[in-house]
């Protein structure tokens, strides 16, 4: 916005991030923009990738904001602004932070009440002014929420579009079904095959504006095109429902690190640890495995512990990047970045702690790119009901046990709606649209030849090491798919985002 | 691809025109549907582009807008564009911009 009456102007961002702004100074401008292409058609924007900005990919799958992958132009942090006038531009200052205030004091059916009918609102409002609304239904509690919700407050069969595989342990949509049939919708299905995604990834990588190594896009992507097939104008989407009521597994995993958090560091440090550690690194019995293996994770302390699955300290990062490039970034950035992110809830709930992590590095960097970039792709407008404003300060005054009670993940959501789910939907595992990436491209030739083909830039460009990638298509993919081909697709990712740009 | 795009300060050589035009042109995503043509305050270039932006002038505040936005102010909520552009024009000139008052 620019006032001409004040001579201010303002740069701004939605409280969750939803949608993206970039900026970046030049000799007297701050340019900004929506996307970083048009930020970089300036003509004093300098366009110089960022090293750091490719580590920080590689450590995360996705950029992580504000810095983005090019040296200088950032990405406004959500719930951020910036006040510019004649002479100067603030720095990127919050106008909102998510602010946890468990209230104790409220009974729970007065609580249900009151989601019910945010629910019903947020969905309606987001209906009302679009002519032609689907629903993103992948059969969890979310999707399903949202779809009942739309046929509630429309009086109508709702649209809905899911996506299955044709893979053992990935296909959801027999939940799908369940809450199709449970809402009376209006259901369409498609299966995604290996060359629907050796078709589409060239495309949804370099649609991107800076890597995204999310393999769920290319199913979101073939799901937002069957509706705008059908003639949905706006699909509403079920993110941030895990984010704001507890919905992400690994909240239980982690629940069962803090159990450990609360053993005296005196015992732990004194005595447990050092009779742990001192075992073998693989001991022949499974107890005293599983007993190491749980110190090892449970001991760092949050946010550091969020982590312990990553997938370059499992690799080793000098074994993964070229020794000069790994010499010219700051190692510690994304942990840096965690910590920042995690530092004003230390003091919070576990429980919370996570998902204010989560609503930055999984959802604003992550997940709603994912979905509205390929709703942009596919021609389709998305909304996202969950996060309407009203639902997420209700969340926020959420007990911890009403998030997770536990190990039981989104206990009051699913309470509250016990009578509106079907109990499929209620009871079962989360997954999502999720792409069996390992599977296919273990398994599917066309796949496997795209993605050594995209990375062959890489190898001369000095950032991984040719020895790793050679080991990662060869014995990594074979001892474990499915963990080492998501390294291979962020890879994969990156080298056609890089070829696209001509970077 | 919708999107909103400008700057504010100096304008680069060759003028703004053809700064907004290259900016635009930089996007290798093509505009989607109809796209409304690029308008520019005097002072500091502000353009949209893409049949899901918007951008309106109201008392003289230029605004480029994507998404879905609400004004909220107390237990009133609204999706009037209009409305949106005077309350952030009172917000931001009076430097009274609040946690809360942005949906």
């Amino acid at each position: 916005m620019w006032d001409e009456r004040s001579g201010r102007g303002l740069l701004a961002v939605d409280r969750i991030g939803v949608n993206s702004l970039f900026y970046g100074s030049t000799t007297g401008a701050l340019v900004f923009a929506s996307t970083l292409d048009l930020l970089r058609g300036h003509p004093d924007v300098r366009t110089e990738l960022s090293d750091q900005g490719l580590y920080d990919y590689l450590y995360f799958h996705v950029c992580a904001g504000p810095q983005t992958v090019f040296r200088g132009l950032e990405r406004l942090p959500a719930g951020h602004w910036i006040e510019f006038n004649a002479a100067t531009a603030s720095a990127p200052r919050p106008y909102w932070t998510m602010r946890f205030a468990p209230d104790h004091s409220r009974r729970l059916p007065a609580l249900e009440a009151e989601f019910v009918a945010l629910l019903g609102d947020a969905v309606q409002e987001l209906a009302a002014d679009a002519p032609s609304v689907g629903a993103f239904l992948s059969g969890g509690t979310d999707s399903s929420t949202v779809t009942g919700m739309l046929g509630r407050t429309t009086g109508a069969p709702p649209r809905t579009f899911s996506i299955g595989f044709d893979v053992p342990g990935f296909d959801e949509m027999e939940y799908a079904r369940v809450a199709a049939r449970h809402f009376g919708c209006e259901h369409h299905e498609y299966y995604v095959t290996p060359g629907d995604v050796v078709d589409a990834v060239p495309k949804i990588a370099a649609w991107y504006d800076q890597p995204f190594g999310n393999a769920s896009a290319v199913p979101t992507y073939y799901c937002a095109r069957m509706a705008h097939e059908h003639g949905v104008e706006r699909m509403l989407a079920g993110d941030g429902g895990d984010e704001l009521f507890g919905g992400n597994e690994r909240y239980a995993k982690q629940h069962l690190f803090g159990l450990y958090q609360r053993v005296p560091s005196a015992l732990r440090r004194g005595l447990i640890e050092p009779l742990v550690m001192a075992l073998p690194a693989e001991p022949g019995l499974a107890p005293l495995r599983k007993l190491r293996r749980y110190v090892e994770q449970a001991r760092p302390p949050m946010p550091q512990r969020y982590q312990t699955y990553n997938l370059l300290d499992y690799l080793g990062r000098s074994n993964v990047f070229a020794p000069q490039f790994l010499a010219g970034v700051d190692q510690g950035h994304p942990l840096a970045l965690l910590i920042d992110g995690h530092k004003p809830y230390a003091d919070a709930s576990l429980i919370d702690q996570m998902l204010a992590i989560d609503l930055r590095f999984v959802l604003a960097d992550g997940d709603l790119p994912k979905v509205t970039q390929m709703c942009a792709m596919a021609g389709v407008d998305v909304a996202f009901p969950m996060l309407d404003d009203r639902l997420v300060a209700f969340s926020a005054t959420l007990t911890a046990a009403q998030k997770l009670r536990g190990t039981q993940l989104r206990w009051f959501f699913k309470h509250a709606l016990r009578d509106f789910l079907p109990p499929a939907v209620l009871t079962k595992q989360k997954h999502g649209f999720g792409l069996p990436v390992g599977a296919w491209l273990a398994g599917h030739k066309p796949l496997l030849d795209l993605a050594g083909d995209s990375i062959t830039g890489l190898r001369q460009r000095g950032i991984v090491q040719p020895r790793f990638l050679d080991e990662l298509f060869s014995a990594r993919l074979r001892e474990h798919a499915s963990f080492f081909g998501n390294m291979i697709w962020v890879l994969m990712m990156l080298g056609i985002w890089l070829e696209s740009r001509r970077l | 691809m919708t999107g909103l795009f400008g700057w504010f300060g100096r304008d680069p050589e060759g003028g703004r025109d053809a700064a907004l035009q290259r900016m635009l042109q930089a996007d290798p995503r093509p505009p989607a549907g109809a796209s409304p043509s690029p308008r520019a305050p005097a002072v500091a270039p502000l353009a949209a582009t893409g049949a899901r932006s918007r951008q309106i002038t109201v008392d003289g505040a230029h605004l480029a807008i994507v998404g879905h936005p609400r004004w909220i102010d107390g237990g009133t909520r609204s999706a009037d564009l209009h409305a949106l552009a005077r309350a952030l024009c009172d917000g931001a000139a009076g430097g009274r911009l609040r946690a809360g008052s942005v949906g």
